[in-house]
């Protein structure tokens, strides 16, 4: 079976862009990754594009821009995990042997403040008010408190973290560090979770291109393989996003079905991650995350910020981009996001951001209705 | 009674009343005290689920039982929604922060429910009941039947 690897990424800074055209925005993202793998649009030979809050058809619509070469272009929806189900439709298009070079790209633009309701939520749920997407974060915050003791204050911490490593990111929507008293005076937003201890969603775009790593060494020296990619849609129960009913029955989380299967795929385990960038949707779920990745025992998650553990100078990075709480989310290209960092960390581009020996990364998302992705990427060279 | 409040009335009453979704509340929707929550119990893997199901959301069987719940539940977790979630929402406005629950509710089933009491009463484990009443009127002038629920002052009444 060929192998899948990354020869190019690319994005758009994360953030606000009202007067750019999301066929744009995608293209920018598509260019900089063609640009990065020495590479000319017309040697694509299928895409696939990610969004949830643009129109049908985006992926087409992007054609236009980048011209019309006849490929296949289907959009992929997963809300916050669409790109993730698209990466993995890239590789297993590549591993297949259907094609050698795969664009797998997303976009979003969206406004400020809470998503419009309709689009993942049913009528009643949103009539009653039972839309706001950080509701869900915080019931699950206040039961980790209830379970393990895990305190405000390491909430807070992961939000800190998230603020000062976004100040390395050029490419991050919110760049200004903060203290812990300052993010634990910002406002309450739903309890335990207060303002600054949450993403906003953000307009932007990013790609990779996924390639056979036989021809890799046409347009890169550092390609990354895909080392596993994959992509679930939660079991009963569901304990978050968009859920209504959640009853009992012992089954495993999505986290922990999604990241097992990708461990498996590649032959690794936790304790070979040197560097993650988990969907810190808020700083709660990035602790939850530390545990069901199995980066820590259930309940330690609080442990590992207090002991600086994921820093960027620690013994395991999480999200020294920042992550979406400094980036901002913007949905279809949030997986691809985590993408261009972790190839940047492997690739030793990383910069001020750049966590010593980076070999192991891992990338993970989650969104509404149950989506769950895992990606593993390491050298190939 | 005057007659502009004797109209009201009428129409009140001729209103039709419609659950908030199809097979989730008890039929008869005249004698709101006595509306429950419906759902299914899946007689090969056992669990509850909120709603009226033809296949278990769990394990896929079609064996399926109707379920009325009960009218008490205990909170698993909960938070206080500060700010007014995002528009259409027939709350109040402005928004008056509320408590927001997952409620493990008699028979089995965890369900999300907005709670009625103070952020300072809120508490895991917690006992409430369910409160069904008129949630909004939609755009064919039906009233939508809806839930929240209430501290259970004497659970035992």
């Amino acid at each position: 079976m060929p192998k899948a690897v990354i020869v190019g990424v690319g994005t758009t800074r994360f953030g606000r862009h009202p007067d750019v055209h999301f066929t744009h925005l995608a293209a920018e993202a598509i260019e900089s990754a063609l640009t990065d793998a020495n590479m000319d649009f017309r040697q694509i030979q299928q895409a696939f594009c990610s969004r949830v809050y643009l129109p049908a058809s985006t992926g087409a619509r992007v054609m236009e821009v980048m011209g019309r070469t006849g490929i296949s272009c289907p959009d992929v929806e997963g809300a916050c995990g669409g790109a993730v189900a698209g990466l993995r439709q890239a590789t297993m298009m590549v591993e297949s042997g259907q094609c050698d070079i795969v664009l797998a790209f997303g976009v979003e633009k969206i406004g400020k403040g809470f998503m419009p309701p309709d689009v993942l939520y049913d009528e009643w749920q949103y009539m009653m008010g039972m839309s706001q997407n950080p509701q869900y974060w915080a019931l699950n915050a206040r039961r980790h408190m209830h379970e393990y003791g895990t305190t405000e204050e390491q909430i807070g911490r992961v939000a800190v973290k998230a603020k000062r490593n976004g100040v390395l990111n050029p490419n991050a929507f919110f760049r200004k560090a903060m203290t812990l008293e300052e993010i634990m005076a910002s406002p309450r937003v739903v309890d335990p979770l207060r303002l600054y201890m949450l993403c906003s969603p953000v307009d932007g775009a990013a790609a990779a291109i996924v390639c056979n790593a036989k021809i890799a060494h046409r347009y890169s020296s550092k390609a990354v393989e895909i080392a596993a990619c994959i992509h679930k849609v939660s079991q009963f129960p569901l304990l978050n996003a968009s859920s209504y009913c959640a009853s009992e029955t012992g089954n495993a989380t999505v986290y922990a079905t999604t990241s097992r299967l990708a461990y498996e795929t590649a032959g690794l385990g936790p304790e070979d991650i040197d560097v993650a960038e988990v969907q810190d949707n808020d700083a709660f779920s990035e602790i939850e995350y530390y545990e069901e990745l199995g980066l820590c025992p259930k309940g330690e998650g609080g442990r590992l910020i207090d002991e600086g553990v994921t820093e960027i100078g620690g013994q395991l990075p999480v999200n020294p981009s920042g992550g979406l709480q400094a980036k901002g989310e913007p949905l279809g290209a949030s997986h691809y996001g985590q993408i261009h960092e972790i190839v940047s960390q492997i690739r030793g581009d990383a910069n001020a951001r750049q966590v010593a020996g980076a070999q192991v990364g891992l990338a993970q998302v989650f969104g509404a209705w149950g989506h769950c992705g895992v990606t593993i990427l390491k050298p190939s060279w | 009674m005057a007659a502009d409040e004797l109209d009201n009335e009428r129409a009140r009453v001729d209103k039709k009343r419609v659950p908030f979704k199809p097979g989730f509340l008890t039929e008869n929707l005249e004698d709101l005290t006595k509306v429950r929550l419906t759902g299914s119990r899946c007689n090969v893997c056992g669990i509850a689920l909120l709603g009226k199901r033809r296949r278990c959301e769990n394990c896929t069987s079609l064996d399926l039982n109707d379920i009325v719940f009960g009218s008490l539940g205990k909170v698993y977790s909960y938070t206080i929604q500060r700010f007014a979630p995002p528009s259409p929402h027939a709350g109040p406005n402005p928004w008056v922060p509320r408590a927001l629950a997952w409620v493990d509710i008699e028979c089995g089933a965890r369900i999300l429910a907005p709670v009625t009491t103070s952020s300072e009463q809120m508490a895991i484990g917690m006992t409430l009941r369910l409160v069904c009443e008129v949630g909004w009127t939609d755009k064919t002038n039906q009233e939508v039947i809806t839930y929240r629920f209430v501290p259970a002052i004497n659970p035992e009444d």
